[in-house]
């Protein structure tokens, strides 16, 4: 059945790619959702070059100048041997002198430009997959009208990558957290993380199905079930964070029900406890 | 038998494990027979494990970050203990000298294990091979805190621990952690230069990891000139690109033992896979080795 998405010009317009070593392709769905990837990228040859330059651009022009670019290694090792990358680009001949300029597309360069990519790489459980990088340049190209082009890229790559379960890690301030939460209710197994860098980070689990990724991609005939929350945090409270951390370990089961909301100057996020 | 050359370490050291509970309870809590204490099992998702992740964290600071290849924060979270699992020899606070504390930043007070070794490693989507990407021992940081043979020891238990059956890494052609990993086998190359990596002179490669492989490892084989039809310059660039574009032909090229060095040259020994037993070698095949790893 053909996908349907909050944005549909976006899967006419541009192609899917995923980056890979030819030895992981067994285990990736070529064709998600029936829509067939055009480029295969190996990260082992030498004329994959000029588009892994690319994707660090694009990593770059997303997070900005204040976020973490990734190094090369980083991509090479975290993302591009044990996993897939997965997102949309253009031919480059479909760039303006301007867009060009931006991405610093090289002279005679003639090849696909990525304008989105989700990352994520197995974990040792059969199924499950950690996703660590979602990046898109709806916000760079407001003309290009790529609206909602990172959640359809991470829902569709979910299915690339025929993740059953899912798990992923960020901050309880970031903006991100209102596109993972499209995603349906997140199971958390950190709200505090002593282990990450950033202690504020939150853990969380998802069990996957075709009707959830549909739902997140903005198909009107698979609306996600609301869960109305029993509780909330707020974003900035590390005491809360550090005393539900407390009651994950002593067993209680918590859920991130929705995205974050204002209230007042406070970011709140709606959580339910199962038990 | 193999490990009696050992002994000082596993008098020394206690191995330690970081995996979430499902990848604990799949992994081998003896690894080569050598038991895993419960103790010694922290859980990335737990508050009490942080002090000593962050004392991993500084081992792997101290001995990547001066090669320019330090892990971003995040990435030892969501790219390492999070997909995989960290395997390592570890001592007392208390039995550490002060200097030792010193070189790992050991916060005062701190009276748990602090590791002396590491391996992390995640898996492949085959989840039977997995991806190296830290290996390192305090003795690369504050040589002579730790017994001679830690990293060794510690790539062989690694393996045994997380059950895999190949390894994938990579590696500078001149890093003398090359030749550890060539210990285990023949290193079948997958890249020789690789612009997709900040420093395009490193190789990827793939090496069987069974039983055999760390017995070779733990013993310290060495494969003889006649396992040889060529030598890598470790600092040439134009012949790596020039062997990348043989591996990009579908020639099967492997590493087969640590570099040798002579003077200011390295040199690694390549063997072209499948080739004929009258396949030519080049000159200059086979004169002192110094052994490595």
């Amino acid at each position: 059945m053909t996908l349907r998405t909050s944005n549909d010009a976006i899967l006419t317009d541009y192609q899917p790619f995923v980056v890979g070593l030819e030895r992981n392709l067994p285990y990736l769905d070529p064709a998600p959702f029936g829509l067939e990837t055009r480029w295969f990228i190996d990260p082992t040859r030498r004329a994959s070059g000029t588009f892994l330059d690319l994707l660090q651009r694009l990593d770059a022009l997303t997070f900005g100048p204040e976020g973490m670019p990734m190094d090369k290694w980083v991509f090479y090792d975290c993302a591009e041997l044990p996993g897939f990358i997965y997102g949309f680009a253009t031919p480059a001949a479909d760039l303006t002198a301007d867009e060009r300029a931006v991405f610093g597309v090289p002279a005679g360069y003639d090849g696909p430009v990525p304008f989105s990519m989700y990352i994520a790489i197995p974990m040792h459980e059969d199924g499950a997959w950690f996703g660590h990088n979602l990046a898109s340049l709806n916000r760079t190209f407001p003309e290009r009208r790529l609206d909602y082009l990172g959640t359809i890229t991470k829902a569709i790559a979910f299915k690339a990558y025929k993740i059953r379960r899912f798990y992923g890690a960020t901050q309880w301030q970031s903006k991100a957290l209102y596109i993972h939460t499209k995603f349906g209710p997140l199971d958390l197994s950190t709200t505090y993380t002593p282990a990450h860098s950033l202690p504020e980070t939150l853990t969380y689990g998802l069990q996957v199905t075709d009707e959830l990724l549909r739902g997140a991609a903005g198909d009107p005939a698979h609306k996600l079930p609301r869960v109305e929350p029993n509780l909330h945090l707020d974003a900035t409270d590390v005491e809360g964070m550090k005393r539900l951390q407390a009651d994950i370990e002593a067993g209680a089961r918590l859920q991130l029900v929705g995205p974050p909301s204002l209230r007042g100057k406070s970011v709140l996020h709606p959580l339910r406890r199962l038990s | 038998m193999l490990l009696r050359y050992y002994r000082r370490i596993l008098d020394d050291c206690e191995p330690y494990l970081v995996a979430r509970p499902p990848v604990l309870e799949a992994m081998g809590r003896a690894p080569l027979g050598i038991e895993i204490p419960a103790a010694n099992c922290f859980d990335p998702q737990k508050v009490g494990s942080g002090p000593f992740l962050n004392l991993v964290k500084t081992l792997d600071e101290q001995t990547y970050g001066p090669l320019g290849l330090s892990m971003p924060s995040w990435v030892f979270y969501d790219c390492a203990i999070m997909p995989g699992a960290v395997f390592g020899f570890a001592r007392r606070a208390s039995a550490l000298e002060p200097w030792v504390h010193r070189s790992l930043a050991v916060p005062p007070g701190y009276d748990g294990l602090v590791p002396m070794s590491l391996f992390i490693a995640i898996p492949l989507p085959d989840r039977t091979t997995w991806l190296v990407y830290s290996l390192c021992s305090i003795n690369q940081v504050a040589a002579g805190a730790a017994p001679e043979g830690l990293w060794r020891l510690t790539l062989a238990l690694g393996t045994d621990a997380l059950g895999m059956r190949e390894l994938v890494g990579t590696s500078r052609w001149r890093s003398p952690r090359l030749g550890l990993y060539a210990g285990l086998g023949p290193l079948d190359l997958m890249t020789a230069w690789t612009p997709a990596h900040d420093i395009p002179a490193t190789t990827t490669f793939r090496v069987v990891t069974d039983a055999s492989a760390r017995d070779r490892l733990l013993r310290g084989d060495a494969v003889g000139p006649e396992g040889i039809h060529r030598y890598l310059d470790a600092d040439d660039f134009g012949a790596m690109r020039a062997l990348q574009d043989e591996l990009e032909q579908g020639l099967r090229w492997a590493v087969v033992g640590p570099a040798e060095i002579r003077g200011a040259e390295t040199r690694v020994p390549l063997q072209l896979r499948d080739a004929p037993a009258d396949h030519p070698v080049d000159d200059g095949v086979g004169f002192t080795r110094r052994f490595q790893g």
